[in-house]
């Protein structure tokens, strides 16, 4: 016999053999489906048909959202809530016509309702209303008899009892994303009308703060009514979530903010956490729970000035003068200049065949790097700048934190630090020597967001690598020391100091009287025209003038708190953000005194 | 060897060979897969529905683009299957991307899942290597321990990613194949004991957490209602609630009311049951049963040994995938997460799926060409 011949009989036999042994898994597979279909089918028709909602999760208590000190900015309350089962209502229209008459139900409610009902099964309950008052609810349930398949839901619902505090970091809840569903397991996310994060510290930290369903095994009659609970397991509450904010600072400094574009934040030194963080304008977070109505959601997504931005991580801005301390730091640490070197400032200086002129058209005449700072002469930075060159501005700029994100929890911009071959790669182009100018002065293509000028702030005021925390710490965290020589901070230091303390400092009408700050201020252009100094602001297109920025902290002797300010097309730093700078530190300072 | 109509290889000849009866119990299942997914998206051809009808003609098509391809050319290919696969394995421990706890993918542009390549790959070098051997040589102890050895290394290479499920499958279907080519009863039966052995060794040292749940909450559903045994308990109310006509399309309460988690993919059998009962389930293993038999029939009527093997090595993996899955829904088995062949809602799964079949027609249009066998080796070598 061939080889193959006898392989195809090995096959034939074997292929039978299979086919035999087949009847075995597969029995078992029709054993079993008649097992629980027939032995066993009265219970779990039981367990399902007659007790539709066998296995019912209790929904834990979501976990509050609390400041530093423990007061309350995010919280949850009960609400009652009509449904309609369709199946137990017979006629819906009519069930609603006369739950009409008890609850005050427009005309939209009614088909809106009406439409789900058509297309979700029959036995699911349907919300009609949410938020029922006391009134409706004992209005409802003494004609219940009357309203056949209505029933009132007991409905949990998050409440922000400060309405819009903080609310770029709270975020807000909303329905569970198909995203969001399909990424989970936890049979949370699929119940009706269940609400999830959906920004801020609400996405970020909500699976800790949303807990774990319990169970209760209950048994439901035909009507709908609880026949008895098999057994139950309580579910597991959600972590309260403490944050570093601290509601009097972030209040003071919200209220300081309103009216303006814009954003202000607060750290505390001593462990890098954020204990305000406001953006302007901002938007009130309860309307996102049970769905805010058109007009509303319209205001806040056409609105021009972009509310629900937070302009602190995700605004990204020329960050101007503010940007001088560490081009001059780093000449220092490069050898590139003397404290006491002393460049002539005549107002304008050429360079190739282009003009750059300082802010101050008279000039400040020769002037070294305490003045330069303090005075914020723009001359000597640009001879600065064209020293250093941009490729190491881009490395000392990304010591202290700019031009990446902080890492924070919220959505953040990474702006820019430009360097020779970010310019090669975008506009395929060299980098001009010029540009070495007008970058030292944090113009050009220089951006940066608001906390990460914070970050910088802290880093030049403490010398430490801080990194901004938005949680609440039970340890402070150690932070690694820069790499610089300490006596080229202290001459930074001073010469912030100067900005606000010296009668030639460029915010000393922010000065107080007890705490000395330190600081700089910022204002950078928004278009290449410069309009003359003496010209009024209002006279000046908005979009047209000047982003005000002040970054300082306090006390200067012994930091303990930093601060930056940038208010958009609100003109000069020092008459503008460096004011609300001051009164943000006045108010850290104010609850350091308190506890 | 004459040239007859049987082994002309004109299109139109070929066309006439296709298997049409297999086709159309394929699509048979796919259209129920697709009615359950109208239904597990609560009356809604998005987001399930009409993706998988879309993926399915897709796939189809593919199917029989492969069935076209001549038969040489699969033949010559099988090694390189397996080998790309294996080395793609390999490159998942080193670059793979990890999603839910588990690395099992590779970032080529498109995520590709090297598990399922091997599956395809297994089957096609075994059977290539069995056609070149002599009857007497498959026997030997020697070419045991090398094909065992050639199923092992793709199967340790997934379970570490890890993927017991899919590991499992590579085994099985191994031993499919080297049931069907003739490998004596003695090593099936010593596999067998080894494995019993290796129980205890598994579950104290490799298996993890999740997996040890898995099997203790099958054992006892109830003792974790929320989590593992949650599944367990819904589906076999879901079943056992059914009724012999089921509830009704989309009228099933306990999918409808979200109590059955995964109804699109590893659970939709519980859907179908919950919606058309027993009837309903009874069809669908029909179907199976029906499509296993075929194969069987198809492997069997083949001249040559390596479409047999193909044939019967698909077989197999059809029925390990039919039968684990309807096994874990219904609480026979404890959950794997393996999807329902042309049912569940799945594109990767699909894909491999509709290969194999497109393999399996080829081999049956050229049942009666002749393939170089093993003729021109000598016996008792086989490296």
């Amino acid at each position: 016999m061939s080889t193959t011949d006898q392989k195809q009989q090995l096959i034939t036999r074997r292929g039978l053999i299979f086919s035999a042994a087949m009847t075995l898994p597969f029995s078992a597979l029709l054993g079993k489906l008649y097992l629980l279909q027939v032995v066993e089918g009265k219970e779990y028709k039981r367990l399902s048909d007659k007790n539709r909602i066998s296995l019912k999760l209790t929904l834990p208590d979501r976990g509050k959202i609390l400041d530093r000190d423990g007061e309350i900015l995010a919280d949850n309350f009960k609400a009652f809530r009509l449904v309609v089962v369709p199946e137990r209502a017979k006629d819906p229209k009519d069930v609603l016509n006369r739950v009409g008459q008890l609850v005050t139900l427009t005309e939209d409610d009614q088909k809106q309702a009406l439409r789900k009902i058509a297309k979700s099964p029959s036995f699911v309950p349907v919300g009609v209303k949410d938020f029922l008052s006391f009134p409706e609810v004992s209005r409802v349930q003494v004609n219940l008899p009357d309203l056949p398949g209505v029933d009132v839901d007991e409905l949990q619902a998050r409440k922000y009892p400060n309405t819009n505090l903080a609310s770029h970091v709270l975020g807000y809840m909303g329905p569970v994303t198909k995203e969001q569903l399909q990424g989970s397991t936890d049979p949370l996310l699929s119940q009706p009308d269940f609400r999830i994060g959906r920004k801020g510290a609400e996405l970020h930290f909500d699976k800790t703060l949303r807990g774990r369903a319990g169970t209760n095994h209950v048994e439901v009659n035909a009507s709908g009514r609880e026949v008895r609970i098999i057994n139950s397991v309580d579910p597991q509450q959600g972590t309260d979530l403490h944050l570093g904010l601290v509601k009097s600072v972030q209040k003071e400094i919200e209220e300081r903010l309103a009216g303006n574009r814009g954003a202000v934040a607060v750290m505390d030194l001593t462990d890098g956490t954020v204990m305000a963080m406001a953006s302007a304008p901002d938007f009130d977070p309860n309307g996102f729970t049970y769905g805010l109505d058109t007009s509303t959601w319209q205001d806040l997504i056409l609105n021009p000035n972009r509310p629900l931005l937070n302009r602190c991580t995700q605004g990204v801005y020329a960050p101007g003068s503010t940007f001088k301390m560490l081009v001059a730091l780093a000449c220092l640490e490069e050898g590139l200049i003397t404290p006491d070197e002393r460049i002539d400032c005549t107002g304008r200086m050429k360079f190739g065949n282009r003009f750059f002129h300082c802010w101050e058209e008279e000039g400040h005449g020769p002037t070294n790097m305490h003045e330069a700072i303090a005075k914020s002469c723009d001359i000597y930075f640009y001879e600065l700048g064209h020293r250093l060159g941009v490729e190491k501005m881009n490395y000392y700029a990304g010591l202290f934190g700019l031009g990446k994100e902080t890492g924070i929890f919220l959505p953040e911009s990474k702006g820019l630090i430009p360097s020779e071959a970010w310019k090669r790669k975008t506009y395929n182009q060299r980098w001009q020597k010029g540009e070495n100018l007008i970058t030292a002065i944090g113009q050009g293509y220089v951006l940066t967001t608001p906390i990460q000028l914070l970050t910088m702030t802290a880093r030049l005021a403490t010398g430490l690598n801080v990194h901004p925390l938005m949680e609440k710490q039970a340890e402070p965290p150690v932070f690694d020391p820069l790499p610089f020589k300490p006596e080229n901070m202290k001459i930074i230091q001073d010469a912030m100091t100067a900005v606000v303390t010296k009668p030639y400092g460029t915010a000393y009408g922010s000065r107080l009287t007890q705490t000395a700050i330190a600081g700089k201020t910022g204002t950078s252009q928004v278009v290449s025209r410069r309009h003359h100094k003496d010209t009024k602001l209002e006279d000046i297109l908005e979009h047209e003038r000047t982003h005000a920025l002040f970054v300082g902290y306090a006390p200067a002797e012994a930091p303990r708190f930093a601060t930056v300010v940038m208010l958009e097309n609100a003109g000069g730093g020092s008459s503008a953000a460096a004011p609300v700078g001051r009164d943000a530190l006045l108010a850290a300072l104010k609850w350091m005194r308190q506890t | 060897m004459m040239q007859n109509s049987l082994t002309q290889n004109s299109f139109i000849e070929k066309l006439k060979r296709l298997n049409i009866a297999y086709i159309v119990i394929v699509c048979l299942l796919g259209a129920i897969g697709v009615t359950m997914l109208y239904s597990a998206a609560h009356g809604s051809w998005s987001p399930y529905a009409e993706r998988h009808l879309v993926r399915f003609a897709m796939g189809l098509g593919l199917a029989i683009f492969i069935a076209f391809l001549p038969l040489r050319l699969v033949f010559k290919m099988s090694y390189l299957v397996y080998f790309a696969a294996i080395v793609m394995l390999a490159l998942v421990q080193v670059m793979g991307v990890t999603a839910g706890g588990a690395t099992r993918w590779l970032d080529l542009g498109i995520r590709v899942q090297p598990s399922e390549l091997a599956k395809i790959g297994i089957v096609l070098a075994a059977a290539r290597f069995y056609h070149q051997r002599q009857t007497d040589t498959i026997r030997s102890f020697s070419a045991v321990v090398f094909v065992a050895v050639g199923i092992l290394i793709p199967a340790l290479l997934t379970v570490i990613q890890p993927d017991l499920g899919t590991c499992l499958l590579l085994m099985m279907v191994g031993a499919g194949v080297m049931f069907f080519a003739g490998v004596p009863w003695g090593y099936f039966a010593s596999a067998v004991v080894a494995g019993l052995a290796f129980i205890p060794i598994a579950w104290n040292f490799l298996l993890h957490d999740y997996q040890k749940g898995r099997v203790l909450t099958f054992l006892d559903p109830s003792r974790d209602p929320l989590g593992a045994g949650y599944h367990i308990i819904q589906s076999k109310i879901a079943i056992g609630s059914a009724g012999f006509w089921g509830k009704g399309f989309m009228q099933g309460s306990q999918s409808q009311l979200q109590f059955l988690p995964e109804k699109h993919t590893d659970f939709i059998f519980t859907l179908l049951t919950e919606d058309f009962g027993a009837a309903g389930a009874i069809v669908v293993i029909g179907l199976y049963i029906a499509l296993i038999l075929m194969g069987v029939y198809m492997a069997m009527r083949n001249l040559n040994q390596y479409c047999s093997l193909v044939i019967a090595g698909v077989t197999t993996t059809l029925f390990v995938y039919a039968f684990i899955n309807m096994a874990m829904v219904m609480g026979l088995m404890p959950v794997v997460g393996l999807p329902l062949p042309f049912l569940s809602y799945g594109g990767t799964s699909l894909l491999t799926l509709m290969v194999s079949l497109g393999l399996v027609l080829n081999m049956d249009l050229n049942r009666y060409n002749h393939l170089p066998g093993a003729s021109g080796l000598s016996s008792g070598r086989y490296f």
